[in-house]
Order: structure tokens, then sequence, then C-alpha cells
């Protein structure tokens, strides 16, 4: 060992000084891990923030109405869908339809299983099965076309012989400001149109069938008339029975070939798309 | 950045060999105990791993001696030589008289002494660690032993 080494070796960093130093280095750890932490706490907070905005988004757009869809028997039931033609409520429009809404739970089902749940209950059943019942369907949606598809897949649909039309979003508005659903509203329409007096009152409770045979009888028979031929200008039905199509026909091609001057005004003021196959089966 | 325990780590191992190289610049222990939190505070914040031991140890000296020169940059205490230092540590006089002696030179040479002779490095290796060329690490080494020689007598070596 030379003088160097043996002088120097006496110098020595003291404990004091060494723990001084630990300490203070524990100290920054600290607070370096703590800045860690808190970028970490930071970016959980920015990401649970856009889930939460992207959950809201997506509930807001879950939650909201685009479609309609009104079961008219006697009982009147209407299913409101969502984007996803999920229904995400669905309200009886009168008694009878009351009385089955409450029912059944139809809470985020796909439209055609809801309509079959729907026909499906008893109540229901019992309606149809009732002589001349008549089952109605009204769609108001953009995607109209393949929400009527859909309803005409369906199995009730097809039991039971109904029809299917449609109507715009305004009719939606008149008709539920009214306490109707959309497919006793367009009844009432056409009643008033053809001179029968009736409340909506009276509107809600009567059978398809008995507001279908009003219009039949309706004093004013140029009137029932212009009903058929309005179906042909502007208000057109289709029908799920086998010989529907044909039998359908018919009853439009007497509309417009025999009213077809007179008829277009009212048929305009109606408003309505009485679907679309038998309106393009005339022309 | 290292973890705790690794920093504690090197305060034991490498704390003698920082507080000696203080010796060589610093006056008090005040300023000693600031280039012991520098340095093992940039030693807490190093990212990269060291190639081995003798890696860690040079890089430990360069930040030392760096630190130091630091310190007397930013305050008025170029002139003033860590004399006293010498008394405060040493146990005998003989070791007192050859700390005076290497403490007494000039700052550049100090360095180059204490590592040569006391951590064994060579002039080249001495050269890397302070970055400069080792033919100018011989001069101060050459320089320094003729100092030592002057102060110390012929035989100190």
């Amino acid at each position: 060992m030379n003088r160097i080494q043996k002088a120097f070796s006496s110098v020595q960093a003291e404990p004091e000084l060494k723990e001084k130093t630990v300490e203070f280095l524990h100290a920054q750890a600290v607070r370096k891990t703590g800045t860690v932490n808190r970028f970490r706490v930071y970016a959980a907070a920015c990401a649970a923030l856009v889930v939460l905005v992207a959950g809201i988004i997506f509930y807001g757009v879950y939650t909201t109405p685009v479609s309609y869809i009104s079961i008219d028997v006697n009982p009147s039931v209407e299913l409101e869908l969502n984007l996803f033609d999920r229904v995400i409520a669905w309200n009886g429009y009168n008694d009878n339809g009351e009385v089955i809404a409450q029912e059944v739970d139809l809470y985020n089902m796909p439209y055609t299983e809801a309509v079959d749940a729907l026909l499906q209950d008893s109540q229901m059943e019992q309606c149809l099965a009732k002589e001349g019942a008549k089952l109605m369907f009204t769609v108001s949606s953009d995607k109209e076309e393949e929400l009527t598809a859909g309803i005409e897949s369906c199995q009730g649909y097809i039991l039971h012989h109904g029809t299917c039309a449609s109507a715009g979003t305004e009719e939606v508005h008149d008709a539920h400001e009214l306490g109707l659903s959309m497919g006793r509203y367009r009844m009432y329409v056409e009643l008033q149109q053809a001179g029968v007096e009736i409340t909506p009152e009276e509107c809600q409770n009567l059978t398809m069938r008995e507001l279908m045979d009003l219009l039949e009888n309706a004093p004013d028979s140029s009137t029932e008339e212009t009903t058929s031929n309005s179906s042909e200008s502007s208000l057109s039905s289709s029908s799920a029975s086998s010989d529907s199509s044909s039998h359908h026909g018919e009853e439009n091609g007497h509309g417009s070939g025999t009213g077809n001057g007179n008829g277009t005004g009212t048929g305009n003021g109606n408003g309505y798309q009485w679907g679309k196959h038998s309106s393009s089966g005339h022309e | 950045m290292k973890t705790e325990e690794e920093a504690t780590r090197a305060v034991d191992t490498y704390g003698d060999m920082v507080r000696r190289i203080c010796v060589l610049h610093l006056k008090n222990k005040q300023d000693t105990e600031d280039v012991f939190q520098t340095v093992f505070l940039k030693y807490l914040l190093h990212d990269s791993p060291f190639d081995s031991e003798e890696h860690e140890k040079a890089w430990l000296v360069r930040v030392t001696v760096n630190a130091c020169r630091d310190l007397l940059r930013s305050f008025f205490r170029k002139s003033s030589v860590p004399l006293e230092m010498a008394e405060e540590l040493s146990s005998t006089d003989e070791d007192r008289e050859v700390l005076q002696a290497v403490l007494s030179l000039p700052v550049k040479y100090k360095d180059a002494v204490y590592l040569h002779y006391y951590e064994g490095y060579s002039a080249a290796e001495i050269g890397k660690i302070l970055q400069k060329k080792e033919n100018t690490v011989y001069t101060w080494l050459a320089r320094g032993r003729e100092l030592l020689r002057q102060s110390l007598g012929g035989d100190w070596e």
C-alpha cells in the first residue's frame, strides 16, 4: 500500500451522511412514484370519461324511438323501436290494449319476436278468434319497407291474415294527440271523410272489424269509392292471406276504375301510404 | 429509473469513494452533503443499465468530479483549498501530511493522482473517465508526482 492509499483509506463517508442521502433518495423516489401514479390516475380518469360519454351517447341512441308499429284488432298496442329495431316501449291505446300491454314484457326484443309474442297473448288470441276479426299493422319508420317485410314474415301475421299499412311521422303525432293508435287514427280519419259521425273515444274501443263495417256502410256511398280510390292514389295496403294479393288487387282495381276523378283530392288529404305492394300492383 | 434498493446499495458500496473525491475538491460538510445527494439522485434517475461494476464505478467517479466542479463554479469558492479537512479526517501525522500535500495540488492534478494512486486506474482509464487525452493525464501525473516529491520528499511513493 502506497502512502496515498494509506492516507486516503482513513477518509470514509460518515454513517450520518449515508443515512441522510438514503433518506433523501427515499423522498425523491416517493415523489417520482407519486408523479407516475398521478399520471396514471389522470389517464384512467380520461379513459373513464371517454367510456362514460360513449355510454351516454349509446344509451341516448338506444333509448330513442325511431320507428313505430301499431297493432290493432280490438286491442290496440303500439311498439316503439330504437335504431336497432328492438322494442324500447309498448303502449296500449284502448282498454284491452292497456291490459295486454301490462301483461307482456317485450323490452329489448327484436320487433318480429315482439309481434308474435303479442299475437300469442291469450286475450289477443281470443279477440283474433272472433269471426271476421281484422288484424291491422301500421308502420311509421324511415325503413318502412324493411319493417313491413319483417312483419309480413311473422307467424301471427300469416296465421291471422293481417294487413300492413304505413304512416308518416306527423300522423303518429296527430294520432297520439287524440289518444289513438296509428291504425285507429287512420280509420278515424277515413270515417270522418266518409261522413260518419264518430268521436276518437268511440273509435278507440270499437273493433277494427266494426270500424271497417262502419266505413263500408257509410251514408255517402261515393265516399266509400273515394276511399278505395284514394287508396290507389295515396293510400295502399297489403294483406297476408295467401289469396290476398289477387283479392286485394280486385278491390283496388275497382276503386281506381270508378272513382278516379273525385277520389284524388280526399286521398291526398289523408296523407297515408297504404303499403307499396298493391299500389305498385295497380300500375 | 433505478429502484430505491439499488440506490441504497450504491450509497453503501461507493459512498467512501464519493466522499474521498469530495475531499479533493470541497471545503465543508454541507457541500459534501449536497454533492452526495446530487450524485446518488442522478444514479437513482439513471435509466440505462451499466455493463459491469467497473462501468458503474467509472460513471460515479465522473459524475462526482463533475458535481464538485459544478458546485465550485457556482459559488465564490474557486480559491478555497480544503486543507483544514485533512486535519479533521486523518488520524496520524503522516497521513495528515500526505493528505495535505495531495489537497494542495492544482485541481487538475488532484483527480489524476487520486484515481491513479488510490483507485489504481491507468492513465488511459483516467483519460476516459475525465474525458481527457491519455497524454494529458500522463503529464498531470508527472507534474503531480514532482510536486508531491517536493513537498513530501523523494521516497513518498
